[in-house]
Order: structure tokens, then sequence, then C-alpha cells
């Protein structure tokens, strides 16, 4: 089976799409078979990796509508392991003809969707959009575990109660099983002392909850860096773009994290 | 800030209340003594002192307080501060609706506050080497009560706003909401307990306030 994992934080631009991405890209240089779900109206993890809205006819919107299978809209990358199904703008009318509808299980429509193809995959990363609404909720509903990137800027930690509190409804509802897999500061700046006060906010409430290097125990940061803003306009993650550069090793070490379970 | 420095005070809250009333002191300013008889407290907790533990209060005018921060959050708000200062020493220290600053399920230390006219007196006991009984924990670090208050005085000179305060209060009231807490003398979880953006609670669509 495929382990699901949601890339999930409602505050907008705190580097989720480029935290799914480059996971997913990373995990599949470790030789592991990787669906990316770009469930984003948004679509930018399926732009980042260099497909245009005339690259594909179909895309998530048409599994969740009940349209076509979720096998019949995956795409395959340019990258060897790593497979996507695309988004596109048009997903933002799920809320209003499927959702508002007051359909049963509405908040699990992509975990049955998803069935189809767990086998498949060993991990399937979900990169879902910046709101706390319907497809958020069936992002988290359908995962095993939820990734939460914390951007290091001023109010970073904005919004994470209502975060942690929908975490925890589901967990007494629809999902009892979805865990926290950790938080993952991003954009982080050495010059700057209000990233070092972010970072430290977090170690004191979430100290258990970060990744690490599993040598050194060290925590693991994306640093903010410039070859990781660059890499969605070649449509290449980081790991391709700019391997070696310090986002790249960042990520890389994050899917290690991941595969020994740390 | 100045800081008046007793060896015994019956409390240093009452002795600041009182001397801000008379216009005999004007904020800021800080007393802090290293024994009180009669303790600042809520409830009926007296916060009886014991030499080596800290008890300070400290009075700022209304008006250089947070322009976002409401009268009835500030106990909260300055309790807060206290407790991320107090996790430079350990890790395990948390905060409990409203106030309360806790070590395994031992309170060890809150905050009070009163308005004095145009000021704000705040009152903060914390135990540091010793509980003044078996109900209270107490920070166990070998630190100097002045030291604190010096290195406390610091962090309200950056004067965080409310908002800064309050997401992390919002964490970590999420975390400890499966505690209880004593509201008019009787226990109730938070478990299903709403915080409004002011530290204020609602439970079972009854809204409380901070009462102190
Ligand atoms: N570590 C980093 N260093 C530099 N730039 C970064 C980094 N991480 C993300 N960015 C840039 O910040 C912007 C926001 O990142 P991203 O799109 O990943 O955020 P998001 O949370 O997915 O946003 P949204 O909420 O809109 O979906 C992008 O332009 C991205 O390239
Ligand atoms: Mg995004």
């Amino acid at each position: 089976m495929s382990e699901i994992i949601c890339i999930a934080n409602q505050k907008g631009g705190v580097g989720k799409t480029t935290t799914a991405v480059n996971l997913s890209a990373s995990l599949a240089g470790n030789n592991k078979k990787v669906l990316l779900v770009d469930i984003d109206p948004q679509s930018n993890a399926t732009t980042s990796l260099g497909f245009s809205r005339s690259d594909y006819e179909f895309n998530i919107y048409h599994t969740l509508i009940g349209s076509k299978k979720i096998s019949e809209v995956i795409l395959k990358t340019s990258i060897k392991n790593l497979d996507l199904a695309p988004s596109n703008i048009g997903l933002v009318g799920i809320e209003k003809e499927y959702y508002n509808a007051g359909k049963k299980d509405r908040e699990l429509i992509l975990k049955e969707k998803i069935k189809d193809i767990a086998g498949e995959y060993d991990y399937i990363i979900i990169d879902s959009p910046p709101a706390l609404g319907p497809i958020t909720i069936n992002a988290l509903s359908a995962s095993d575990s939820v990734i939460i990137p914390i951007q290091c800027e001023f109010f970073a930690l904005e919004g994470l109660a209502q975060l942690l509190n929908t975490v925890s409804l589901l967990k007494k509802t629809i999902n009892p099983t979805l865990k926290i897999r950790g938080f993952l500061p991003t954009m982080f700046s050495t010059q700057n002392n209000l990233s070092k006060q972010v970072l430290s906010d977090l170690t004191h409430h979430f100290k258990d909850q970060l990744f690490r290097i599993k040598k050194n125990k060290e925590c693991i940061v994306v640093p903010r860096n410039v070859r990781i803003a660059e890499s969605p306009s070649f449509g290449q993650p980081v790991t391709e773009y700019a391997s070696g550069s310090k986002g790249s090793i960042a990520y890389e070490n994050l899917a290690k994290a991941i595969i020994v379970g740390a | 800030m100045e800081i008046l420095s007793f060896d015994s005070l019956e409390s240093t809250q009452n002795y600041l209340i009182d001397a801000v009333t008379k216009g005999e002191l004007k904020p800021p300013i800080a007393v802090i003594a290293k024994e009180q008889s009669s303790g600042v407290g809520s409830r009926d907790n007296e916060w009886i002192g014991v030499v080596g533990n800290l008890f300070f209060s400290f009075a700022l005018a209304l008006e250089t307080l947070p322009k976002d921060l409401k009268i009835e959050s500030a106990s909260l708000y300055f309790s807060f501060i206290m407790k991320e200062l107090l996790s430079r020493y350990r890790d395990d220290i948390y905060m409990k609706w409203p106030n309360d600053i806790y070590i395994h399920n031992q309170k060890i230390g809150g905050t009070i506050t009163k308005k004095i006219e145009k000021n704000l007196i705040c009152g903060i006991g914390i135990n540091i080497i010793k509980s003044p009984n078996s109900t209270y924990g107490c920070l166990e670090v070998a630190i100097d009560p002045l030291n604190i208050l010096q290195e406390y005085i610091k962090e309200l000179k950056k004067m965080p706003s409310w908002k800064q305060i309050f997401i992390k209060y919002q964490i970590e009231f999420e975390k400890y909401k499966n505690s209880y807490v004593h509201i008019n003398n009787y226990q109730k979880s938070l478990s299903s307990a709403q915080l409004c953006e002011d530290g204020s609670i609602i439970i079972n669509k009854k809204r409380m306030y901070s009462l102190r």
C-alpha cells in the first residue's frame, strides 16, 4: 500500500507546492514510485513540473466529479518514477457543484478515488490549496499523515491552531489514523533574526515533530534559496534544476527522513 | 524601568496599587520582594512567599500598552511573556487558560492585573526553588529572582502586539485542551471550549473572561 501524505497549511505562500514538488521528486530519486496529486485550483504543482494547460485534457476535477478514473488523468513526468495527477482552474467549481449539493460522504470523495491506484505507488503526495475548505478537508481525509510547512516569517504560526484543531476533529471523526508527520520550517534565512525566532518558537511547541537528519539529529530546515524560487519557471524540481544547491539538499534530507520513517 | 527592591512586603501587588493610587509612584515602575507575607494570587490560592521564589508587580500606563491589547486580555498577555521567558530554563513549561503557568500538571505561578485610573498594575508570582505546599509545583532552577525580573523587563520593552502573543497562545490552548481548568471553583474541561480573539472562552454557549 502506498503512504499518502498531504502537504497543508491554509496560510498562502508558505511553501506547500514547493515542498510537494521537491519532496515528490526526491522520493522518486530514491527509487520510490511516487504520485503527486495536485488538488489546488491554482495548479502550481502542475506547472512547476513543466505542464501547461494545452498539454493535458483531463485533470483531477474530472476524477472528483466521477467522469474520469484517476488512472485516466495521471500524466508521466519527465522524472523517472514520478507521476502527476494534474489540476486546473476548473477545480474551483467542485465546491459549488459537488460539495454544496449535500452529497453523502462528501469529505471522502478523494479518498474513494485514490483507492483505485493506491497499490501502484510507494508514496502519494497531495498538494492542497491555501484554505481550510472542502478541498483541503478531502485531502486530509484521504491521507495517512500531513506535513505542515511553516514559513519563517512574521506571524508564521498564524492560523496554525485552527489547522491543528481541524486535524484533531478529523481524527475524532472520519480519519482516526491521521497523523501529523511533521512541521517543516521553510524560507529560513540565517541573516534574519525573525527566522531564528520562528524556529525557536516551533522548537518550543513541537520539538518532537520536526524532521531530523538521521545521523546527526539535526533539524531539517529549508533555507530561503534562489534556486528553489527559479526552478518552477524551468518546469523542474530544484533537485533537477540545481542539484547540490542548499535548497535541493534540504528536500533530499526530507525525503530520506520520510523513507526511514523519522 | 526602575525596580524597587524590598526584603519583605506584605504583597508587592497591594503595595504598588496603594502607591500608584496615592500618586507616590508613577509608571513605569516595578517592585520586587524577597519575601512576602500575604502574597498575590487568585481565587483562594494565596501566593504566600518563600524566600528564593519570585514575587513582583509592575505598573504601566495604559497608553504604553500594545494598541491591540484589550484590558481583559492583559493578564494572559503578561503571563504568556513570562512563560516564554521561563521556557528558556525548562522546556516542559506550559500555560493553562487563562494565565496559570504549569509544569507536570502542577501550577508554578500565575498573574493578576488591576486597572488603577489610567494605569495597569500587574503582579506575577513564580515558585522558583520551593512550592508553598504539595498542590503546587516549582521551577527547580537555581536562578536569582531579580535576574528573572530584569530579563522579563527586557522582554516587556519589545512589547509584542497582542496578535503576536495570541497566535502562540492559541497553539498552547489547542495542545492542552484536554486538561481541566477551575472556573468558580468547578473543574471544567476545555475540550469543547472555543477560544476567542480577546482571550475569553466559550463553553456551553457561555462566554467567560479571565477575571484577573
Ligand atoms: N525555500 C525557498 N526559497 C526561496 N523561495 C521559495 C522557497 N520556498 C518557496 N519559495 C517561493 O515562494 C513562493 C511561494 O511558495 P509556494 O508556491 O510553494 O507556496 P504555497 O504554500 O504552495 O502557496 P499557495 O498557498 O499559494 O499554494 C513561490 O514563488 C516559491 O517559488
Ligand atoms: Mg501552492
